[in-house]
């Protein structure tokens, strides 16, 4: 039967995999609509560029088929595995990359329908390219630890995993990463904050 | 900046996560079915009906279908037309592989026994 690309599958992830591994053509768009979004959140917020983001989540994607046939069900979540290797890759990236901050207000969606005014949606623009802006500017662990506890909201166990360390190191990298993030943006906290002053 | 402040930067950035474009998506698909159609290829049954005859249509995939075998059977078209009637402009160079001429041998690694 053929579905629609945004048609969700109630398969667990490596049912979905097995199903891929098998030829489905289904399972390999259930699998792209599930996985991609998430990778694209994370590798974009490692590497603040959007086409290299792009190249690290179809590379992922790549390493992810030619494992099919090799998974073996009820090892290690694929998610998990996902976020391990795109944390290789983006890495690879950072460390042959010479250049610094690279985000522009292209790659920031526009605020959704429930902001109230433009001058609101202005300032929620304005805070996340703060924060782009201050998360870049971390080291390599911090920044990878930070965005993997705050925004992709793993838990400690799971971002241990992926980065090859224990939970305490994690913990230390996530309270590191926050006080240096504090200290970045508390220069302009007045400025940010402007719209809930009343 | 008050803890509360920097949660505040976190749960805006997770709510609003960047799109997916439609290209990178159909790259990602692209990959995805193209090693599912080489799995299908390598996995295909041999028809044990007509042995030979499957044995000989993976035999010519393996070596790049048609378009290869023919131009591999050209060449050796082409080489067998040059060994039995040559072109003219090629008549006074073929006799020199084609006929035994007496050589001078050299023996470069002379026997011991010379020298007992």
């Amino acid at each position: 039967m053929q579905m629609p690309l945004d048609s969700p599958s109630y398969l667990d992830d490596q049912a979905l995999l097995a199903q891929f591994a098998k030829g489905d053509r289904d399972a390999a768009r259930n699998l792209t609509l599930r996985f991609t979004p998430r990778l694209m959140r994370y590798a974009i917020r490692m590497l603040s560029d959007r086409l290299e983001a792009e190249d690290v989540v179809q590379e992922t994607m790549l390493r992810l088929w030619h494992q099919a046939p090799l998974w073996q069900a009820g090892g290690a979540k694929i998610e998990t595995w996902l976020y391990q290797v795109a944390s290789h890759l983006c890495i690879d990236r950072l460390r042959k990359r010479k250049k610094g901050f690279s985000v522009s207000l292209n790659d920031i969606d526009e605020p959704g329908d429930e902001q109230p005014t433009a001058e609101a949606g202005l300032m929620e623009k304005d805070r996340q390219i703060a924060l782009y802006k201050a998360i870049d500017l971390l080291p390599e662990r911090q920044r990878q630890a930070i965005v993997l506890r705050h925004i992709e909201d793993l838990g400690n166990g799971e971002i241990a995993v992926i980065m090859g360390i224990g939970i305490e190191a994690v913990e230390s990298l996530i309270a590191w990463a926050k006080r240096n993030l504090a200290a970045i943006l508390a220069g302009r906290q007045d400025e940010l904050m402007k719209d809930e002053v009343h | 900046m008050r803890k509360a402040n920097l949660d505040d930067f976190f749960a805006q950035a997770r709510s609003q996560p960047p799109e997916v474009s439609f290209d990178l998506q159909s790259r990602i698909l692209s990959d995805a079915f193209l090693m599912q159609d080489q799995w299908a290829r390598k996995a295909a049954p041999i028809n044990s009906s007509n042995l030979w005859f499957d044995v000989a249509k993976h035999f010519f995939a393996e070596l790049g279908g048609a378009m290869s075998i023919s131009s591999v059977l050209a060449a050796a078209l082409s080489g067998m037309w040059v060994g039995f009637a040559p072109p003219a402009a090629l008549a006074d160079v073929f006799p020199a592989f084609l006929t035994t001429q007496q050589s001078d041998i050299f023996d470069l690694l002379p026997s011991d026994n010379e020298f007992q």
